[in-house]
């Protein structure tokens, strides 16, 4: 197979048709205002709500199925591993399907579906406490406290990171590559966990705060010590973000938007042309996209401060979580091909890390199946599907906050530049897929 | 609820009206004009991309594809000259069908592989500085694919096969 010159994947999906960009942009406005007019004035989920599970509790708390799960995901982790340090220089080494579609996108429904699971069996955290175990150390003991208003600032620049390696790093599907940044990754988080305590990994794990910010998404929410089954849109509305997370949603709504933009006409060739280096175009690019989401969003909430009788500048941590529909919005549309074509190739050679014709799994011998590039259209339909449904869901929650947050005569004009932002990333998100 | 309430919402009701049709007026007058060549099933949506204003003087223009593209019944031909560090053409998208046969016709100043990437297997030809080589691959599957030069990491064309 010839190894793509970006990516991993060979193949990308076509452009959205036109006709859906526009009918897709339409629905979303007048959803949009439809809700912000029509929908309810006080606020509808100041419970979580939802029913206690008391045994699965029980069950996930247990010692030993903790114990299990965080040995099953080590032992996995450890075996990509070895393909990343004794496997072959070739894109049919597991490792870099493992880490940008199984770890990177796959972490997304895992977290859907399974709520805190990844923090719950992060690698890192398993390392940590061994070392802290032989050293007779508390893991949440570290040398120097972590000043709270850190929050997640960390981790927002690790996301910066990945999506630099993920889409401007030159050879990122080369393994010299692939070791320097898994190293950086492995050092940078386990000793600082040394240093600041365990609460360092849910800090500046990049993974880890990606994962347990999609979770607020989930079916799954933990409240005091019980396990509940809730709806997913009083859970996020009962999220509270902490600091740094908007730079967090930030750095993924505009590395994903960087991925489509870097597909259209305009930014290849005019990126091929330029006597400037290219990773200096993407390394801008990526900084831009990122800076502009951050910028327009924070404004759009600050805006509510007029309104509200909090300072301006604490409605955008306030008001992130309406952002996360959107950001899984996008994450289908660019990723879920690629999650279920790609995913199953990493599947198949994770048998043989090494690449000496091993079947340890018995999957060595499957095929890729692939046929659901033959329904086009109905790729098309699931995208523009993603896109505006995930909007509509932001606008909910976005709604619902501010109806909580602002006095009830103010709250529609207090949420209106906040709501035009929301609809510029839509229109911009199905712009890009249509991909000029 | 309070009249005040009521009132606001009247106002707002018309504000947001007023802003969602302009808004849809701005879309649709300004995007559709684009959407034509991408869309439109003629022979034009091959050959309307030309060589980009800033490749150098001195390099041939592209020639567009000499074929109809939206037929799978003929092959479509892309001309590729590379030059002085550059491609004609540079990261131009070609609309094409799914059993449709890619012609490649290079000449190229240095050694260099141009590399298809189809889905599959994949493409692949040796093109020799000076010499014009040519060589063909069929789209078999339905997916936007590039078409690269691994000598100077550059997308030649962006094949949106349908």
């Amino acid at each position: 197979m010839l190894i793509p010159l970006h990516g991993i994947a060979s193949r990308r999906d076509l452009p959205l048709p036109f006709s859906f960009v526009v009918a897709g942009a339409v629905l979303a406005l007048v959803i949009s205002f439809a809700i912000l007019i029509f929908a309810w004035r006080t606020p509808r989920f100041t419970r979580v709500g939802g029913r206690n599970l008391p045994r699965l509790t029980a069950v996930v708390d247990s010692r030993a199925v903790q114990l299990i799960a965080r040995a099953l995901v080590l032992a996995t982790y450890a075996w990509a591993g070895l393909a990343m340090m004794a496997g072959q220089d070739l894109l049919t080494n597991p490792i870099f399907g493992f880490v940008f579609v199984w770890m990177w996108v796959g972490l997304v429904p895992i977290s859907l579906l399974l709520g805190q699971f990844w923090r719950a069996t992060n690698p890192l955290r398993t390392i940590h406490r061994g070392l802290c175990a032989i050293a007779r150390v508390d893991p949440e003991q570290g040398l120097i406290s972590l000043a709270a208003g850190i929050g997640v600032w960390p981790a927002a620049i690790g996301l910066f990171g990945f999506g630099w390696l993920e889409l401007v790093q030159p050879d990122r599907t080369t393994l010299a590559v692939l070791r320097i940044w898994a190293l950086a990754w492995l050092v940078i988080l386990v000793l600082g966990a040394i240093v600041f305590g365990q609460r360092w990994i849910g800090a500046a794990d990049p993974f880890e705060v990606y994962a347990s910010t999609i979770a607020q998404m989930s079916i799954f929410r933990r409240v005091g010590d019980q396990l509940r089954l809730v709806n997913p849109l009083a859970g996020l509305n009962a999220w509270h973000a902490p600091p740094g997370a908007t730079a967090v949603v930030a750095a993924l709504l505009g590395s994903t938007a960087f991925d489509s933009f870097t597909n259209t006409s305009w930014w290849i060739q005019t990126v091929q042309n330029s006597a400037l280096p290219t990773v200096l175009w993407g390394t801008a690019g990526l900084l831009t996209m990122i800076i502009i989401v951050f910028v327009t969003f924070s404004l759009g909430a600050a805006w509510m401060g007029r309104y509200g009788d909090r300072p301006a500048w604490e409605y955008p941590r306030l008001m992130v979580g309406s952002l996360l529909p959107i950001v899984l919005g996008y994450v289908v549309a660019h990723y879920a091909t690629l999650l279920i074509v790609e995913g199953q190739r990493v599947a198949i050679n994770f048998s043989d890390p090494l690449g000496r014709g091993w079947n340890t799994f018995g999957s060595a011998e499957m095929g890729v199946n692939s046929a659901i590039f033959n329904h086009p259209t109905g790729i098309a339909v699931m995208q523009a599907c993603a896109i505006v449904g995930g909007h509509v869901f932001g606008i909910i929650c976005a709604h619902e906050k501010a109806v909580a947050l602002l006095p009830p005569d103010r709250a529609v004009r207090g949420q209106l530049p906040l709501l035009l932002v929301m609809i510029g990333y839509t229109c911009a998100g199905l712009f890009l897929l249509f991909s000029p | 609820m309070s009249r005040s309430t009521c009132t606001i919402r009247g106002a707002l009701l018309r504000g947001a009206l007023i802003w969602g049709a302009v808004a849809l007026g701005l879309l649709l007058s300004g995007c559709s004009p684009t959407a034509e060549p991408q869309n439109t099933a003629s022979p034009s949506a091959v050959s309307t991309p030309s060589a980009p204003p800033s490749s150098p003087a001195e390099s041939p223009t592209w020639v567009p594809p000499s074929t109809p593209a939206l037929s799978s019944d003929h092959p479509v031909t892309i001309n590729i000259v590379i030059a002085k560090g550059k491609t004609i053409p540079n990261g131009v998208k070609i609309e094409a069908r799914v059993g449709q046969k890619v012609i490649l016709k290079v000449t190229s100043d240095a050694d260099d592989k141009i590399q298809a990437h189809t889905g599959g297997a994949g493409y692949e030809m040796q093109v020799r500085a000076g010499t014009p080589a040519k060589g063909s691959f069929t789209l078999d599957s339905p997916g936007s694919f590039k078409v690269e030069s691994h000598h100077l990491d550059k997308i030649i064309v962006i094949l949106n096969a349908r």
